[in-house]
């Protein structure tokens, strides 16, 4: 069992999922600063949402020493933003805690402030975009062929808007009263997860196919010397292997991140335009995102684990 | 041209006796799980010309090192000499270095909390002595020196080996001399995956 938590990268895999909740529910409250036309309800949402986010981006921060194997020395991957990918995703992500912790506090100055408050919700919500692509970016190396792919940024990014949609619809049910703008705004969250679960619905099967050329490459590895750039090859072996032995965490990831998120999505939808019951909109919003998160966790343990070791 | 230094491994001459593999973990006082310096065994070929070949690896000092561009407290550094050397008192353990490098060569201390690797015996090397792998060597398949004097001087000092991972990505100073009867690198050849034997 320690072997196993070993290998899928725990700290990672809670520090990666718990910052991308939180880049994509400031995504979604930026867009709100814009579009939303009613301000008691955008003030309510903004505090909750950045009070929400302030302790989980620094649970994340904080849980993400915890894969070092020299914690108390964690600042020291500052140092090299000029070529080591590890400390831009470090510097990205501490510039979005320090932009967050500013933008919670800005929402609780008067009206009068609210153009600077949008601004730092615009720079907030880029160092978010910096932080996924730092994020992606890390693992996108030829070290690791099993996570070199396009997949990963596809899926890191999906999983934030997915999961912050979310989590912003869970906060709005908690606040929100009014029928009418609340269909409306179920109607942006569905079209959000919608558009979501599509992008990580189209990394997952990629990824699935680029895997899966690992087992073409076994009869390469059988059938003659895998040399050069061939040996990408039994990294995809490698990785398609470890799929292969975790049927029960890709099907978790298919049916939950994927299948629930479009189903939810669709569902919500048809309440909103046939006027069905707020009460069930809102149950819907909160299974999901407790399905959805299951289904990311998922998703990302499977990660970390088929990028093993293969040379 | 500047120097770079690396390892040259022979594998007609390997017997795979891993007297290196002990003598870099004797030297440095390895634990157990800790190996600088792998021999790993292939078979090629098919019955009745199958053969039974041995690479020994270690780091390969490569001119690009992966390493050291990924390393985010800049733990590593590249000397005159072409050496890539890791410094454990800077290392915080990220263990990024241990996925970067395409060829496994840094390894995760868990007790340290370090990674470390083969430094290439840079302080025998500055006495003018060969590293102690080079030393334990039997049958002089292994042998260390300037990458263009190997490649001058060398039977054969080819950049691909069996199952080793694309050179172009990092550039590896150490040079291979396939099988003297066996398949040749550019000529597609049963093999059997690498077996690592303990």
């Amino acid at each position: 069992m320690v072997d196993f938590f070993h290998e899928a990268q725990i700290s990672l895999v809670v520090f990666t999922l718990l910052s991308q909740i939180v880049v994509g529910a400031i995504w979604i409250v930026t867009v709100g600063e814009f579009l939303t036309s009613l301000p008691a309800f955008r003030q309510r949402l903004g505090r909750l949402v950045t009070w929400t986010g302030v302790p989980v981006l620094g649970l994340a921060l904080a849980f993400s020493t915890t894969h070092l194997g020299r914690p108390l020395y964690a600042w020291r991957a500052l140092r090299a933003l000029g070529t080591s990918w590890v400390s831009r995703e470090i510097w990205a992500f501490s510039i979005l805690f320090g932009l967050l912790c500013l933008y919670a506090y800005l929402w609780y100055r008067d009206e009068r402030g609210a153009r600077h408050r949008r601004l730092v919700a615009v720079l907030t919500s880029i160092a978010g975009v910096l932080g996924i692509i730092t994020q992606s970016q890390l693992y996108m190396i030829p070290g690791r062929p099993q996570w070199n792919h396009f997949s990963t940024i596809l899926l890191f990014g999906a999983t934030a808007m997915m999961l912050g949609a979310l989590l912003v619809g869970v906060i709005t049910t908690l606040i929100a009263h009014r029928e009418a703008p609340l269909r409306a705004m179920y109607q942006h969250l569905a079209a959000s997860l919608l558009g979501a679960a599509a992008l990580y619905g189209i990394g997952f099967i990629a990824r699935i196919i680029y895997l899966a050329q690992g087992q073409d490459a076994a009869g390469v590895i059988l059938g003659g010397a895998a040399t050069g750039a061939e040996t990408v090859g039994t990294a995809l072996t490698v990785g398609w292997t470890i799929v292969g032995a975790n049927p029960f965490l890709s099907s978790m990831e298919l049916l939950l991140a994927v299948a629930v998120p479009l189903v939810a999505g669709l569902t919500l939808v048809t309440i909103c335009w046939h006027k069905g019951s707020i009460k069930l909109a809102n149950r819907l919003i909160h299974s999901t995102l407790g399905l959805v998160f299951v289904g990311t966790l998922a998703g990302r343990v499977i990660f970390y684990l088929t990028g093993k070791p293969w040379f | 041209m500047p120097t770079q230094l690396g390892f040259h491994a022979d594998m007609e001459k390997c017997i795979g006796c891993k007297a290196c593999e002990a003598a870099c973990k004797d030297f440095y006082r390895m634990p157990p799980e800790i190996r600088w310096r792998k021999v790993r065994s292939f078979e090629m070929g098919e019955w009745p010309k199958a053969l039974r070949v041995h690479l020994s690896l270690a780091c390969n000092h490569c001119e690009d090192p992966a390493c050291m561009k990924g390393c985010p407290v800049q733990a590593y550094s590249k000397r005159e000499d072409g050496l890539v050397i890791h410094d454990p008192t800077a290392c915080i353990g990220c263990q990024y270095c241990t996925w970067t490098c395409p060829y496994g060569v840094p390894q995760f201390d868990p007790n340290e909390g370090v990674v470390s690797k083969c430094n290439g015996c840079y302080q025998l090397v500055d006495q003018g002595e060969l590293p102690r792998c080079v030393q334990a060597c039997p049958t002089t398949a292994l042998t260390f020196g300037d990458r263009a004097e190997h490649e001058r001087t060398k039977r054969e000092a080819v950049t691909v080996a069996p199952g080793f991972p694309d050179p172009t990505i990092t550039h590896p100073a150490t040079r291979f001399a396939w099988p003297k009867k066996g398949p040749k690198p550019e000529v597609k050849v049963p093999i059997t995956p690498p077996a690592e034997e303990h």
